[in-house]
């Protein structure tokens, strides 16, 4: 064999490596910023980011919070709106510029009156001048929205310098509520030890009724903080928060199921080191044991803690290259493989060896250089804009344009869901999310994938509210969705390549019943007549079952009606009796929903 | 045995007419039967069409001028629809009634008064959706009637009549007021055997 065809044997044989690798997902990124226009300003502004669809036409939008500099004021958020092939600035027009006069931190988008589109809880940051209030903005289900702070009381009277927030259910009333940090106008951010504990009123709690409480409930606060995260973090059913301090420690504060709050960093393993530059904290699932592990960035070190029954033992530490210290921590199974990559925003993506070990990948086979480029990093979030079903990153940087990278995998290796929860809110805050090898639900050996569906999370990042998973495409899966009240839905077999929607069947509305008398001649036959309402956040209905309650609680079927009808006869009862009935809507893959009752007396 | 005793009473009456007069009398008729019952115009409408035969005799007392009897009968079958589902019902009422009857001639009119007993018996059927098949049972009433009859020629006559029954039933605590007015016309034939 001569050389030359030695020399192209082995050109051949690297070829087919390469190509091997690229087949089985190799994780690779494309700088796609100046391609979609979401540059957003150049040497001020991206802090906060989120991946939202506002408008509802089912392409993800950006929302970046920015703060001006020296010689910059009145700096504007940016909303960039996905048109498909390009993005468009639109904050003014749509109403959430939000233009304090330093500018804005943190903001997450939820639900928060439970009409299924995204409202907006925006920071301000006051540095000066007055006023600097948080905003809340409700969507009119377009994309437009309304300033309805005025629905806070008592009203704010108090200069904010909030970062990070969280919002959620924390009191488990059907409404999320919100929770910002720092709600003080001086939080002391150069200080170097914790100031005495303030009892300060730093959540918004929803009334329902498009109003909210400013209230304390049991978080003080102690030093400055920088992200904040909320999710079930002890696994009990009630939400959770998280505060990353710069001047520490860092904790957890553990909801007592009713909404209030004590700290238990310590308990769970927390370090309680001062001074670490703590800038955010970011809880996923990285072994696929069912539970959230703990990463904690900061100070030039991203510090990785597996959770064990509750408690948090650190088990990796990642030295930070990027220009800055490090704020931000996202996790993603970027290469589809079945378990969460980490990303280091500002800095490289490092992959996950299926234990929670992370590797580094290198930018020239990433293609994430541009994230190593930029000056000032700030947060990332993690979002599918094109649809393609694999997650691309968007970075914001505080001296420097924001960065959209648009991963390339491009197989049919994921699975994606969108929640609608219990109480008809979209986006799913709170709801959990565990995906199984078919056939194997609620083994823990063929768990595939946990995800807990959370707010703003890490340094100021919120990523799609929709969870994503890495999923072989020669296998199918069971996906077990536990609402944040507790009540699970199944879904089986499902193929990936696809997004689903699993959407918590509420009860129908109005459900009631009047005895009434059917007669003829010679005979008076004793009927109760149903009647109920349609749920209007309830999607795919085919029909209604109505059940008899039995004395001992049990349930009789009585009958099944197709979903146009709104009224049942029930025949022959007992005139003197009083009778129970519950009414439940299944959709169009059978399931059954939450049971609306009634008793006719 | 009220029904039976009637039977028999009118056949020995109507044997003994056919003795002086060698002639047999009867009647077909029919009409419509305004019930009193409140539920019965709810579910059957202000009134139903019926039809009915009698056969009127003279009574074997020949003291007793001018007052004739009346064995008749008359057959109701009407559909209808439950109060609130709408549903088909059927009620069928059978009178079987002895009037006793003052009549006299006025050329070829002979106009009557009279009152009598009524044998009801009727029967509701109801659809399968309902707890039961059907209610069925008998009772007794009270009537008065007039009218005219007159005469075409020996052998027909057409008459008209009013009736006003009182009859009243109860059915599983269901209280039914059968009583009404009726009217009918009718024509009747006499023949000799």
């Amino acid at each position: 064999m001569n050389a030359w065809i030695k020399s192209r044997l082995s050109l051949s044989i690297l070829c087919l490596l390469f190509a091997s690798l690229i087949v089985h997902g190799e994780i690779r990124f494309t700088n796609v910023t100046n391609k979609f226009g979401v540059g957003g300003y150049s040497y001020f502004g991206g802090h906060g980011i989120c991946w939202i669809d506002v408008n509802g036409d089912g392409k993800l939008d950006i929302y970046a919070q920015n703060v001006g500099a020296k010689d910059v004021l009145d700096v504007d958020n940016i909303l960039f709106i996905n048109y498909g092939n390009y993005f468009s600035d639109e904050a003014i027009q749509r109403g959430v510029a939000d233009g304090y006069a330093i500018g804005t931190h943190g903001a997450v988008f939820a639900d928060l009156d439970n009409d299924q589109d995204f409202d907006l809880f925006s920071t301000t940051t006051y540095d000066g001048i007055s006023p600097a209030y948080n905003h809340i903005y409700r969507n009119d289900g377009t994309g437009y929205f309304e300033d309805i702070t005025s629905g806070i009381s008592p009203p704010q009277d108090t200069d904010t310098a909030s970062r990070g927030v969280a919002a959620a259910d924390f009191d488990g009333d059907g409404n999320i509520d919100l929770y910002f940090s720092n709600p003080l106008p001086d939080p002391g951010y150069g200080s170097r030890v914790p100031f005495p504990p303030k009892k300060l009123k730093n959540f918004y709690m929803n009334n329902g009724d498009g109003t909210f409480t400013n209230e304390y409930r049991g978080i003080n606060w102690t030093s400055f903080v920088q992200g904040v995260v909320s999710l079930d973090i002890d696994g009990d059913g009630d939400i959770d928060i998280a505060e990353a301090k710069p001047t520490g420690p860092s904790t957890i504060y553990l909801n007592d199921g009713t909404g209030h709050f004590y700290n238990a960093g310590a308990d769970m393993g927390l370090p309680q080191t001062l001074n670490q530059g703590d800038n955010g904290m970011t809880f996923a699932d990285v072994d696929n044991d069912g539970d959230l592990d703990l990463t904690i960035i900061g100070g030039g070190r991203v510090d990785l803690f597996s959770n064990a029954d509750g408690i948090f033992t650190k088990y990796q530490t990642i030295n930070y290259t990027g220009r800055n210290k490090g704020f931000h921590v996202s996790f993603g199974d970027f290469d589809h493989d079945g378990d969460l990559d980490l990303f280091l925003s500002g800095e490289n993506v490092y992959k996950n060896d299926g234990q929670g070990i992370f590797d580094l990948i290198l930018t020239s086979t990433s293609g994430l250089k541009a994230s190593l480029n930029t000056r000032d990093p700030r947060g990332s979030a993690l979002g599918d804009f094109d649809n393609d079903g694999d997650l691309d990153i968007y970075i914001s940087a505080k001296k420097d344009y924001n960065v959209l990278f648009r991963n390339d995998i491009n197989n049919s290796n994921w699975i994606q869901v969108d929640v609608i929860d219990n109480t008809g809110c979209v986006g799913g805050i709170g709801t959990k999310l565990d995906l199984y090898s078919a056939g194997h639900l609620n083994q823990g050996q063929y768990l595939k994938g946990h995800r807990e569906i959370h707010g703003e999370y890490g340094y100021l990042g919120q990523d799609m509210p929709t969870a994503h998973f890495g999923a072989s495409a020669s296998a199918q899966y069971d996906l077990k969705v536990t609402f944040p009240n507790g009540e699970e839905r199944i879904t089986r077999n499902i193929s990936t390549g696809q997004k689903i929607l699993v959407a918590y069947i509420l009860a129908p509305l109005n459900f009631s019943g009047i005895r009434e008398e059917n007669k003829a001649l010679f005979y008076r036959e004793s009927v109760i007549s149903l009647t109920w309402e349609a749920n209007p956040k309830n999607i795919n209905i085919i029909k209604y079952r109505i059940y008899i309650l039995e004395d001992d609680g049990q349930r009789t079927l009585l009958d099944e009606v197709y979903a146009d009808t709104f009224n049942y006869l029930v025949r022959g009862v007992e005139k003197d009796r009083p009778y129970s009935f519950a009414l439940t809507a299944v959709d169009d893959s059978e399931a059954e929903g939450a049971a609306a009752c009634t008793t006719v007396d | 045995m009220i029904i039976l005793f009637l039977l028999l009473f009118a056949a020995e009456a109507v044997m003994a007419q056919s003795e002086n007069e060698r002639k047999w009398t009867i009647g077909l008729f029919g009409g419509l039967y305004f019930m009193q019952d409140e539920a019965f115009q709810d579910l059957y409408g202000k009134s139903a069409f019926f039809l009915g035969a009698e056969i009127p005799f003279f009574l074997p007392l020949k003291s007793i001028k001018n007052v004739e009897g009346l064995l008749h009968f008359r057959y109701l079958n009407d559909k209808g629809k439950t109060s609130l589902t709408e549903e088909e019902i059927k009620l069928q009422l059978i009178w079987l009634s002895f009037s006793l009857r003052y009549a006299m001639n006025f050329n070829k009119f002979r106009p009557f008064l009279g009152l009598g007993i009524d044998y009801l018996l009727y029967q509701e059927k109801y659809p399968e959706t309902f707890p039961v098949d059907s209610m069925k049972g008998s009772t007794l009433g009270w009537h008065i009637l007039g009218g005219s009859y007159y005469s075409f020629s020996s052998f027909l006559s057409a008459k008209i009549y009013f009736k006003y029954n009182l009859a009243k039933a109860t059915e599983e605590g269901v209280k039914v007021n059968l009583g009404g007015t009726e009217w009918g016309i009718g024509l009747l034939y006499r023949f000799n055997l």
